[in-house]
C-alpha cells in the first residue's frame, strides 16, 4: 500500500509540475528579461562609480551562462514559432550588447558602457510587454 | 549587572546565528519576486523558532544538559540514530553553503573567483574555533554582526508602503507563479528554524554555565535576540521589494543580489553588501561547525567544550576540524552557492519533525524539569509547531521539484 | 544511591565520568548475569561503537568488527566496565572509580592527541 502511494504521489508531482510549453517559454523570457535588467543595472552603478570593473564582468559572465542555457531552452521548446523568434531575437541583442559592455568596461568607456545600459532597458522593455501579453 | 552582560551579548548572538546565508538567499529572492507577500512567512517562522529557542534554552538551564546530550539519553541511542545521521548530513549542507556565501563575498570585494577563498575560509574557521574560547567567538561575531543592521536602514530609508507591508504580514495568494512562491515560503521557514541553532544555543547555554535563575534571561534573549533577527530579515526582503522586484530582477545569482544597497548607499553599498554578507555567514559557520561538534560529542559521551583546550578534547575538535574540510569542497568543485543555498533549505524543512517531536517529549519531562516544565500553553503551542513540522516535511521536496528555480 | 533503579531509564545510555569529572563516554550496553532460579543481576557494564551497532542489528556489528580489524587503535571492540567500579549514580551522570585516560573509552582520544593534536599548534594553552 505503501508503494502505490508512492507511486501516486510521484505522479501526481510529475503532473502538477507539467508547464505547457509556452508557460516555459515564457519562464525563459522572464529569466532573460531579468538579467538584461541586471546588466542595465550594473552599467549604470559603474557609471556611477559604485561598483568595481571586476564586478561588471562577473555579473556579464554569469548573464551569458543565463542568456546561454535560455537560448537551448528557446531552441528546443515547442511552444509558439512567434513567441520562440520573438525571444530569440532579445537574447541576440542582449548577447550582443553584453560583449561590448565587456569591451566597454576593459576600456574604460564610459559612453559605450551607457550606450549598453539603453540596449539592455530596451531589451528589458520588449521581452516585459511579451510578459504581459500573457496576462 | 552580570546578567544583563548576558543578556546583551545573548541577544547579539542571537542576532548573529539568524541572519546567514540561507536568510539572505530567500529573503532577497522573496522581495524581488513577490515583494512584500512573504513577510507573513518570516513572521510565523520568527513565533515558531522563538517558542523552540526558548525551549531549548530553559531546558540547559533547568538540567544543564544541552539537547542533543538529553536525546541520546533519555530515547536511547536507536531512536536517535537516524535523526542524527540526517542532522549530520544537513549540518555539512548548511556549512557548505555559509561558506558558499563567505567566499562569494570575498569574490565580490577582491574579484577573485570564488573557488580561489575555499581551503583558506575553511583554514581561517578552522584555526578560530582551534585556538578562541566560547565567548571570545561570542562576543566578536555578535558585535561585528552589527553590521547587517545597514539593512534595516536602508529599508527606512526608502520609505516602503506601509499598507503593503502589514498586508504582506499575513498570508496571501500570489498573483502569478504561485508553487515558486510557496516554495520560496517554505524555504524561509526552513532558513529561519535551523537545526544547529538549537543545538547550539542549548549547548552554549551549558558553556556559559545557566542555570534556573536564568531562565528569565533566557526568555528574554529569545524574544529580543530573534526578534531583532527576524527585522533584519524582513528588512531584506523589503530592500529587494523596492530595489529589485521593480526593474524585474528575480536575483538567480548572487551577483543580482549584491545590487540591492547601492540605491540607499551609492558610495559604500556594493561593499556594505559584502561585508555583511561575510560577517553574518563568518558567525553562522562556526555556529554550525560547533553545533556539529556538540553533537557529535554528547551523543557518544565524549569530552567537549569550546572553552576547552582541544589537546583535552581530541575528537571533538576532530568533528569541527572534518565537517570544515568537507563543507569547503562543495565550493571547490563549484557547486552553484545560490543553489546549494536553496536546496539545503528545503531539506533542512523537510527534516524538521526530527527537531520538534523530541522537543515537544522532553519539555514535558515532569521528573526532569520540575517546575520549568511545559505549561498548557507552551504544550499547544509545541503540538501546532510539531504539526506544522510534519506539513512542512510533506510539502517541502514536492515543492522544491515543482517550484524550485 | 537510588533505592529503585530503571535499567533501561536510570542507566542505559547515560553519561559516565570519571573519578576527576572527566566524560568518558556513555553506557552503551547492560550484561545482565542469569543464574538458574536467582534473580538476574547486572554483570557489568559495556562501552565501544560494537555494542552501539550490535544494538542496531547484528550485521551491523560484524561490519564494524570487521573494520575494526583492519584499522582500530583499539585493543579490544567493548571495554567492560564491572559493577564494583561503579561509585555514584546521580541524575546528571555516573561517576566511575577509573582515571579516563588510562581506560579503553580514551584510545582514540589519546591516540589523536598523541599523532596530530599535539603536532599542530595552540592546542594547549599556556600554563
Amino acid at each position: 500500500m505503501l508503494r502505490n502511494g508512492l507511486v501516486c504521489a510521484i505522479l501526481l508531482i510529475a503532473a502538477c509540475g507539467h508547464k505547457t510549453p509556452d508557460q516555459q517559454l515564457h519562464e525563459a523570457a522572464d529569466a532573460a528579461a531579468s538579467w538584461s535588467a541586471t546588466l542595465q543595472m550594473t552599467a549604470e552603478t559603474w557609471l556611477a562609480n559604485s561598483v568595481p570593473r571586476l564586478f561588471v564582468l562577473a555579473t556579464v559572465d554569469a548573464a551569458n551562462k543565463a542568456f546561454d542555457q535560455t537560448g537551448k531552452d528557446v531552441a528546443q521548446s515547442q511552444g509558439r514559432q512567434e513567441l520562440r523568434a520573438a525571444i530569440k531575437g532579445q537574447l541576440d541583442i542582449a548577447e550582443a550588447a553584453a560583449g561590448d559592455l565587456k569591451k566597454a568596461i576593459e576600456n574604460n568607456d564610459r559612453n559605450a558602457v551607457a550606450g549598453c545600459a539603453r540596449r539592455f532597458a530596451a531589451v528589458h522593455s520588449v521581452l516585459q510587454q511579451l510578459e504581459d501579453k500573457r496576462k | 549587572m552580570k546578567k544583563a552582560m548576558t543578556l546583551a551579548l545573548g541577544i547579539l548572538t542571537a542576532v548573529g546565528g539568524f541572519f546567514d546565508i540561507g536568510n539572505i538567499a530567500t529573503c532577497v529572492q522573496a522581495g524581488a519576486r513577490f515583494r512584500y507577500q512573504l513577510i507573513w512567512s518570516m513572521v510565523l517562522a520568527t513565533i515558531v523558532v522563538i517558542l523552540l529557542i526558548e525551549m531549548s534554552g530553559r531546558f540547559a538551564c533547568a538540567t544543564k544538559k544541552a539537547l542533543p546530550d538529553a536525546i541520546r539519553e533519555h530515547f536511547g541511542f536507536g531512536f536517535w540514530l537516524v535523526p542524527f545521521l540526517i542532522l549530520t548530513v544537513i549540518h555539512i549542507l548548511v556549512l557548505g553553503a555559509e561558506i558558499g556565501g563567505i567566499c562569494f563575498a570575498l569574490h565580490l570585494l577582491t574579484g577573485y573567483p570564488l573557488q580561489v577563498f575555499a581551503l583558506p575560509v575553511a583554514v581561517l574557521l578552522w584555526v578560530f574555533l582551534w585556538r578562541a574560547t566560547f565567548s571570545a567567538i561570542e562576543n566578536s561575531t555578535s558585535v561585528l554582526g552589527l553590521i547587517t543592521l545597514c539593512f534595516v536602514v536602508a529599508a527606512i530609508w526608502l520609505h516602503p508602503p506601509t499598507h503593503e507591508v502589514l498586508q504582506g504580514a499575513l498570508p496571501s495568494m500570489p498573483a502569478t507563479n504561485p508553487e515558486n512562491y510557496w516554495f520560496i515560503a517554505v524555504s524561509i521557514i526552513g532558513a529561519v528554524i535551523a537545526p544547529f541553532l538549537f543545538y547550539f544555543y542549548s549547548s552554549g547555554a551549558v558553556e556559559d554555565n545557566w542555570d534556573r535563575s536564568y531562565i528569565p534571561v533566557n526568555r528574554a534573549v529569545a524574544v529580543i535576540g530573534m526578534g531583532f533577527g527576524s527585522v533584519i530579515s524582513i528588512a531584506a526582503i523589503i530592500v529587494a521589494a523596492v530595489v529589485l522586484a521593480p526593474r524585474g530582477i528575480r536575483v538567480d545569482d548572487y551577483h543580482q543580489a549584491a545590487l540591492m544597497l547601492i540605491q540607499v548607499f551609492p558610495y559604500w553599498g556594493y561593499e556594505l553588501f559584502a561585508v555583511s554578507m561575510a560577517i553574518a555567514c563568518v558567525g553562522a559557520a562556526i555556529e554550525v561547525a560547533l553545533s556539529m561538534a556538540y553533537t557529535f560529542a554528547q551523543t557518544f559521551g565524549w569530552n567537549w567544550g569550546e572553552d576547552l583546550d582541544p589537546a583535552e578534547d581530541a575528537r571533538f575538535s576532530l568533528v569541527y576540524t572534518l565537517a570544515l574540510l568537507g563543507a569547503s569542497l562543495f565550493m571547490l568543485v563549484g557547486v552553484d552557492p545560490l543553489k546549494l543555498t536553496l536546496l539545503t533549505m528545503a531539506i533542512s524543512a523537510a527534516v524538521l519533525p526530527f527537531v520538534a517531536i523530541p522537543m515537544l517529549l522532553l519539555m514535558n519531562d515532569r521528573k526532569l524539569l520540575r517546575d520549568a516544565a511545559n505549561g498548557v500553553f507552551s504544550n499547544v503551542a509545541t503540538a501546532a509547531i510539531v504539526v506544522l513540522t510534519i506539513v512542512l516535511a510533506v510539502v517541502s521536496i514536492p515543492l522544491m521539484v515543482v517550484g524550485g528555480s | 544511591m537510588f533505592e529503585e533503579l530503571d535499567m533501561v531509564r536510570d542507566l542505559l545510555d547515560k553519561q559516565l565520568v570519571d573519578a576527576d569529572g572527566t566524560k568518558m563516554g556513555r553506557i552503551d550496553g547492560i550484561v545482565l548475569a542469569l543464574d538458574g532460579d536467582k534473580q538476574p543481576r547486572i554483570d557489568h557494564l559495556e562501552l565501544g561503537f560494537a555494542v552501539l551497532a550490535r544494538r542496531l542489528h547484528p550485521r551491523a556489528e560484524q561490519w564494524l568488527l570487521a573494520l575494526r580489524r583492519r584499522w582500530s587503535v583499539r585493543k579490544s571492540a567493548r571495554q567492560i566496565v564491572p559493577v564494583s567500579k561503579v561509585m555514584d549514580i546521580t541524575e546528571e551522570h555516573i561517576q566511575l572509580d577509573l582515571n579516563a585516560l588510562e581506560t579503553p573509552a580514551f584510545d582514540w582520544e589519546r591516540w589523536l592527541r598523541d599523532h596530530i593534536v599535539s603536532k599542530i599548534p595552540g592546542s594547549r594553552s599556556e600554563q
